[in-house]
């Protein structure tokens, strides 16, 4: 700390002229005019009340004009599709309102409304992101000032409660490996828990250890209490499970040096464990995982828009910014985002590289996957409600725009119920909730859907899947209908911080039949549907009945699809490997006790040992133990190992115990490596088609499963 | 009472002594195959003063059920064996003998000892043994007193010898039916009506005779426009009179056919046989038709055709503008111009409309389990803006009585417009799982637009399933009655239509009829018209006046040259293609093509096609289909041609032409027969004998007026090419700017220049 007394100070000019951004981009007049003139040629569009013949022409030509557009798409007509896409589904529910809303009974006008208030949501918030994800930026590092007198004091924070000493000592050994003056740089382990042994721990590692007596506000009350104790320009966050890279700071600081007014440089969560989907519907690699679309399209979109937020770990945060705002915020549960609010409406800057520096464990369970986005809902809602981004003062309209959207978003539970069981009201109820004709609501509906499905296709293709948002959320939305509802009416109340445990294993495949009854009783439901339309399809009923029964039907089989491919989720898949295992290919060099030597490289890596190809096959049947070398950063280690297996030219070996001094090594080596994450494979890009048909075949998986454990119980 | 007036009026008739009788009459529609004797009436039944006399084998009227109004007949079964048919007397009638033949049949297994009883006004007439198996239908004549008839008549049939309780309807078990060819025969004398203009319409025009009105148009030489006008006064009065039952109107120049004619005499004119008092001013005279003792003249005179039309305008008017006697000068009074959509036989569109308004108390009330419709008929302007934001709403009242016997959940009232259900209102509301049930009295529904034509029938049927406590005392006393206070309520739903649109004219006389006094109609005869010319002008002016239930009394009359004159009226084109002037005129407007005395359509125009792109509502069809249709035949056609009017935007022309002017004749007829009508639509009709054809050919144009913002939705709302063109536009317009905008901003962001 010292050190940075002598350092000469200025690391940025502080700018004279006020914090907001200063430059509105000015429109030209000629703009305005073709903006107004395409607004209300788009109004025109919304409104045109069309019968039949001439809206099936009409949707034909637009689904067509897409599919072109498509094709040939660049950012331009992205851009343009996004506009057709909101248009089309703005005449869509126009017509909804005004045409199909002439309800028969209170109770048909109740779930009417209902549903179309659903429907209306989700434009919204389909509108919304395409503003959101209009113009990823793509930020790339800034390099550093040759002049290392010139970079900031760092403190890297990482917070901790109940998780184990084996997770968290991973992540301060590379924390504390990171590419930094050592005289800038300090650790600090920020235990809630207040354990002895994490003290000795950090002692004997060299790491900084704050604790306090109690335990208020949780997790944003132990960050501000460590932020008085503390005195560096900058902070790097790190959840205790999140291993940062050792160019951590080398690539996320230049930005925050070249720009005064930016407070926050947000780098992604990468996992390197699978989550509770990739491992329970085995897509690993194979579909892109749920926080992909998040860390690799809207936050980079947010950039943008300058509405980046800080998600409490993996980001370096200036001081000066959270002192300005008084530290993070403790009203609501996710701290995180509205400390990052806060500083945008202070006029704070904030930035987005999307490159993986870190990487930690996913949530092993689906049980606590539900209960980790039940505290985020529920955090979200209550700054929607208690300090609302769309109204308050001192943001821009694409914050404005960003951060309503993230909120609304943990609204989807009502709504995503309501699609699911939607059919259910004319199949069992025989209730009427859309007043006009099937076909009238198949030429209005069909390129409302398909400008949907098609843009977001192409938009977020590379990110999430079609059809696997339905999945995502409804698997959760049985769980947070309760709770955001309640957040939404009454903020402040319920439970506080919940910590999501990470680390634990899944020793034996099971089914969570528990957490997953609502579930289970949507499907039967769904079946009862399905098995009242195909009934009453063959009671011999006139073809407008039918044709309603038939939409009903395909819909209600829609859902029934999406609600078997989420009770795949609730079926935990065993887990066996304690220490994750990386598939890295490093270079290696393998020493036998006899003196000889081979280069290898890695196939696989992990804190217990490693499999290696040798270049020298010949020699690995030679030895029960080795000496590997593996590079770690700028310089090499070696690590003593036994032979546990190999043949062929493979060897497997197995790490002996190693030092506290070494396993820091190991860890950089395996964890630490600059392009540890780069570079990972998140599944090719699939079209709606092959993705729905995958969802189909997850789906029928669990049905098969179900089945065959039936017949292994009869047994 | 009325049965000593009815012997009093008889025994007048005797004195007259009235020989011949050849009052209009026909032969029984089916022979009887094997005729059955009729049990006579029992001893009950007071004594007639004399015993029927034998019905004459031919000279007689036959009037079938299905005139009558039964036109499926009756099935009497178990539960349900009461049934009832009405019928009037004409005034100038006196009954010499009356029958009904009736056609039964009935079911295997029906009981032997049945019975049909029949009883007319309440008193029974007869019994007929319908007992055994008659599976073939079997006539059976069953004479009826003429005495016991009166002005209005109900004949009654009850089937005896089965379970009357109609808690138990059995639809399955025997039945019997009664073919609606049966009929009521009346044979009668005519009575001999003073020539007297008090009893006026009376004798051209009995509102109890089912038949036409028939009378022919006299004049004593070809009439000039101004002639005409007043003629067609008289037609629309006619009309306004005839209502459904329809108009036949021939003319005649110079001579007096036999019937009933109206006679149209100015200045000097004469006719022959006809001794014509010196008119001094507007006057009408009835007088006896010198070639036919039954008929009677209506003489419309005066010193010029200005008297003339006075004259008319006065009939049409009624009241005090003629003085009882058989001369009277006539002094009518001035009427204002009625505005647009006041039509009296139009539903008021400026107010909700009470159903007491429109059907009686017993109309709007229907009995039993198997209860007939409770229909209400009534006309509304054509042009009511049929699209998606209008609502026709019914604010309905209703009741059953005794309510403990009908099972009120399962029960419903099913409501139709013309034919097209379009609602049920449960009788209770909730059902049996949901809330128990509490009888519904009234609710609110609308009648979609779209069902509403110019001549419509609300049809309410209360589908009634009788409750477990119900007895056969209250069954009996069942009654289903919409109340009369129920109203419906055009006053939301403005004026606005696509036109042309020969449908509206054929059924409504539309936009003729907009205004009821005519006032913005013009018809353009050909410059010398023949008989059958002013028969097709005489019977469209009837229609109107039939549309508006009213006598137009000022439409104007022109020759083609003067058609300027009238540049502000709706015009009705008459007369053949070759004595039509203005067809040829227009035809650079209409497409339509006169040559050598035929129609052919042109082809349309590039430009036109183009245009066409554009209409996808009421698309125009080919014009290549009408010429083979034109050409497929040598025999001619008649035509009726709908058009925007060449000489002002708001206006139409509607031409009713053909070949000949028989062909004309026969068009404007066609106008008049209900079973035709419905294939009258879109704007050219082409029609030869049975086979009339419809075809769009013309541009569209609206008329009448909606809100800015509902304009604006209709008329992009047939654009599908257009709009999605907007879409597209508008998308790579707003697309471009947020491109370059945004474009902008991004670079800006990445040099860090946001600070």
């Amino acid at each position: 700390m010292s050190a940075v007394a002598e350092a000469p100070q200025p690391i940025t000019r502080e700018p004279e002229t006020p914090p907001r951004e200063a430059r509105r981009s000015r429109v030209s007049p000629g703009f305005i005019v073709i903006i107004l003139l395409s607004v209300v040629m788009l109004a025109l569009v919304a409104i045109a009340p069309m019968g039949l013949e001439e809206q099936a022409l009409f949707a034909i030509g637009t689904c067509a004009t897409l599919l072109v557009m498509r094709r040939f798409a660049n950012r331009y007509l992205v851009l343009a599709m996004s506009l057709m896409s909101v248009a089309v589904s703005m005449r869509y529910i126009f017509w909804r309102i005004t045409q199909t809303t002439d309800f028969q009974s209170p109770l048909e006008g109740f779930l009417g409304w209902v549903l179309l208030g659903s429907e209306i949501y989700a434009l919204l918030v389909l509108a919304f992101g395409y503003v959101q994800t209009a113009w990823p930026l793509h930020r790339r590092p800034v390099p550093m000032p040759d002049d290392v007198r010139l970079w900031p004091t760092v403190d890297v924070f990482i917070p901790t409660f109940n998780e184990p000493l084996s997770i968290v000592r991973d992540t301060i050994f590379s924390a504390m490996s990171m590419d930094y003056p050592r005289d800038k740089l300090k650790v600090w382990c920020l235990d809630d828990g207040r354990r002895a042994e994490f003290r000795r721990f950090c002692e004997s590692v060299g790491c900084g250890y704050i604790s306090r007596p109690d335990n208020k506000h949780a997790k944003a009350g132990n960050l501000n209490n460590a932020l008085q104790r503390t005195h560096s320009d900058l902070i790097a966050f790190f959840d205790c499970d999140h291993v940062p890279t050792r160019s951590f700071l080398q690539m996320t600081v230049g930005w925050l040096i070249r720009e005064a007014r930016l407070a926050v440089v947000q780098t992604p969560h990468h996992f390197y464990s699978p989550d509770p989907f990739e491992r329970n519907l085995k897509i690993e690699h194979q579909v892109p995982p749920e926080g992909r679309l998040f860390y690799g399209l809207v936050q980079d979109g947010n950039d943008f828009w300058n509405a980046t937020f800080f998600c409490g770990s993996c980001a370096v945060v200036r001081r000066k910014a959270l002192d300005s705002i008084g530290g993070f915020a403790t009203e609501t549960v996710t701290e995180d985002a509205h400390t990052a609010l806060k500083m945008h409406r202070a006029g704070w800057n904030s930035a987005y590289l999307d490159i993986p520096l870190a990487a930690g464990l996913a949530t092993e369970r689906f049980a606590i996957h539900v209960g980790q986005r039940m505290r985020w809902a529920r955090g979200m809602i209550q700054i929607f409600r208690l300090d609302n981004p769309m109204f308050g003062r001192g943001l821009s309209f694409g914050q404005r725009v960003c951060y309503t959207n993230a909120m609304a978003h943990f609204l989807f539970a009502l709504p995503r119920v309501v699609f699911l069981l939607a059919p259910l009201a004319y199949l069992i109820l025989n209730i009427n909730i859309i007043r006009t004709s099937a076909f009238l609501l198949v030429a209005y509906a069909g390129p409302h859907l398909f400008h949907t499905l098609i843009t977001n296709a192409y938009v977020q293709g590379k990110y999430r899947h079609s059809f696997w948002n339905e999945i995502y959320e409804t698997s959760l939305a049985f769980h947070l209908l309760i709770p955001t509802m309640r957040t939404l009416v009454a903020p402040r109340s319920g439970s506080g911080f919940n910590v999501t445990s990470k680390g634990g294993l899944v020793d034996k495949d099971y089914f969570d039949t528990k957490l997953l009854r609502p579930h289970i009783v949507v499907c039967v439901a769904l079946v009862a549907g399905i098995v009242c339309g195909i009934l009453r399809w063959w009671w011999g009923v006139p073809i407008d009945v039918k044709s309603v029964i038939l939409i009903n039907l395909a819909w209600a089989t829609f859902s029934l699809m999406v609600m078997l491919a989420v009770l795949s989720v609730g079926r935990e898949r065993r887990q066996v490997r304690r220490s994750v295992r990386i598939d890295a290919e490093l270079p290696a060099t393998i020493f036998l006790p006899d003196g000889r030597q081979t280069g290898a490289w890695t196939l696989n890596l992990s804190k217990g040992g490693g499999a290696f190809r040798l270049e020298d096959a010949t020699l690995g049947d030679h030895a029960d133990k080795v000496v590997v070398r593996l590079p770690c950063g700028s310089q090499d280690a070696l690590f003593p190992a036994t032979v546990v297996g190999g043949g062929g030219g493979i060897l497997r070996i197995s790490f002996a115990p190693l030092t506290l001094e070494e396993e820091q090594l190991l860890v950089s080596a395996i964890l630490g490596r600059g392009d540890a994450w780069t570079g990972w494979e998140y599944g090719p890009i699939e079209g709606p088609f092959r993705s729905l048909t995958r969802v189909l075949r997850v789906g029928l998986g669990t049905v098969g499963a179900a089945v065959r454990r039936r017949d292994g119980a009869e047994k | 009472m009325r049965t000593a007036a009815l012997a009093l009026l008889l025994s007048l008739a005797a004195v007259a002594a009235w020989a011949q009788t050849p009052a209009p009459t026909h032969a029984p529609a089916a022979p009887a195959n094997e005729a059955t004797t009729a049990v006579p009436p029992a001893a009950s039944t007071p004594a007639p003063p004399a015993p029927p006399a034998q019905f004459p084998a031919s000279g007689y009227t036959s009037y079938s059920f299905k005139d009558l109004g039964a036109g499926s007949g009756f099935r009497l079964i178990e539960g349900a064996p009461e049934s009832g048919v009405s019928y009037s007397v004409r005034r100038d009638e006196v009954i010499t003998a009356a029958r009904l033949h009736l056609i039964l049949a009935n079911s295997a297994g029906f009981p032997s000892d049945a019975r049909l009883e029949v009883a007319l006004n309440g008193d029974q007439v007869g019994t007929v043994d319908v007992g055994g198996d008659r599976h073939e239908a079997t006539a059976v004549d069953l004479p009826i007193d003429p005495v016991l008839l009166g002005d209005y008549n109900r004949v009654n049939f009850k089937l005896l010898g089965v379970a009357a309780n109609s808690c138990r309807i059995n639809e399955n078990g025997p039945w019997l039916s009664i073919d609606p060819t049966s009929a009521i025969d009346i044979a009668s004398d005519r009575l001999p009506l003073a020539s007297d203009l008090s009893i006026l319409p009376l004798p051209f025009v009995d509102q109890r005779d089912p038949h036409k009105v028939a009378a022919s148009f006299v004049f004593a030489q070809n009439p000039s426009p101004a002639t005409l006008e007043a003629a067609g006064i008289v037609a629309t009065w006619l009309g306004s009179l005839a209502g459904y039952r329809g108009v036949q109107l021939p003319a005649s120049f110079g001579a007096i056919p036999p019937g009933n004619a109206i006679v149209f005499v100015a200045g000097n004119d004469s006719l022959p046989g006809v001794a014509l008092p010196q008119a001094v001013g507007p006057t009408v005279a009835v007088t006896q038709n010198p070639v036919d003792p039954s008929g009677k003249l209506l003489l419309v005179m005066g010193r010029d055709a200005a008297d003339l039309k006075t004259a008319a305008r006065g009939l049409a008017q009624g009241g005090g503008a003629i003085k009882p006697g058989a001369v009277s000068a006539v002094t009518p009074s001035d009427s204002a111009e009625r505005p647009p959509y006041d039509v009296p036989g139009w539903l008021p569109d400026t107010r909700p409309v009470k159903f007491s308004e429109l059907a009686s108390e017993d109309q709007l009330r229907s009995r039993g389990f198997r209860p007939d419709e409770v229909r209400i008929d009534f006309k509304t302007a054509p042009d009511y803006f049929n699209w998606i934001d209008t609502a026709i709403p019914l604010l309905l009242h209703f009741h059953v009585t005794p309510e403990r016997v009908v099972n009120l959940g399962a029960s419903q009232l099913d409501i139709a417009i013309n034919g097209n259900w379009f609602r049920s209102l449960p009788l209770a509301e909730g059902t049996a799982f949901l809330a128990p049930d509490i009888p519904n009295h009234e609710e609110t529904v609308n009648i979609p637009p779209y069902l509403l034509t110019g001549r419509n029938r609300l049809t309410f049927y209360f589908s009634m399933v009788p409750s477990p406590e119900c007895d056969a005392a209250g069954a009996a006393a069942l009654t289903e009655d919409v109340d009369p206070n129920s109203t419906i309520d055009m006053s939301q739903t403005p004026h606005y239509t696509a036109m042309p649109n020969l449908s509206f004219f054929a059924n409504a006389g539309f936009p003729f009829t907009r205004n009821a006094d005519l006032s913005r109609t013009a018809v353009v005869m050909p410059d010398t018209v023949t008989t059958d010319d002013v028969q097709a002008f005489l019977e469209s002016m009837a229609l109107f006046g039939e549309a508006t239930g009213y006598a137009g009394t000022r439409a104007a009359v022109v020759r083609a040259g003067d058609v300027g004159t009238v540049a502000g009226r709706d015009l009705l084109l008459i007369g053949s293609y070759t004595h039509q002037p203005l067809l040829g005129d227009w035809s650079y407007h209409t497409g339509l093509v006169i040559e050598g005395g035929e129609l052919r359509v042109a082809a349309p125009s590039t430009w036109e096609k183009f245009q066409m792109l554009f209409e996808w509502r009421n698309r125009r069809g080919d014009t290549g289909d009408v010429n083979d249709w034109l050409q497929s035949s040598t025999s001619g056609e008649g035509a009726l041609i709908g058009f925007q009017s060449p000489l002002n935007d708001d206006r139409s022309v509607v031409a009713v032409t053909g070949s000949d002017a028989a062909h004309v004749l026969q068009t404007s007829q066609t106008l008049q027969s209900g079973d035709q009508l419905a294939k009258v639509q879109d704007d050219v009709v082409l029609e030869r004998g049975n086979d009339i054809q419809s075809y769009r050919l013309m541009a569209r144009y609206d008329i009448g007026t909606i809100s800015r913002w509902t304009w604006l939705r209709w008329s992009i709302s047939d654009q599908p090419i257009v709009i999605a063109i907007l879409l597209f536009a508008a998308c790579a317009a707003l697309g471009a700017v947020a491109f370059v905008v945004l474009g902008v901003k991004a670079r800006r962001r990445l040099q860090g220049a946001n600070r």
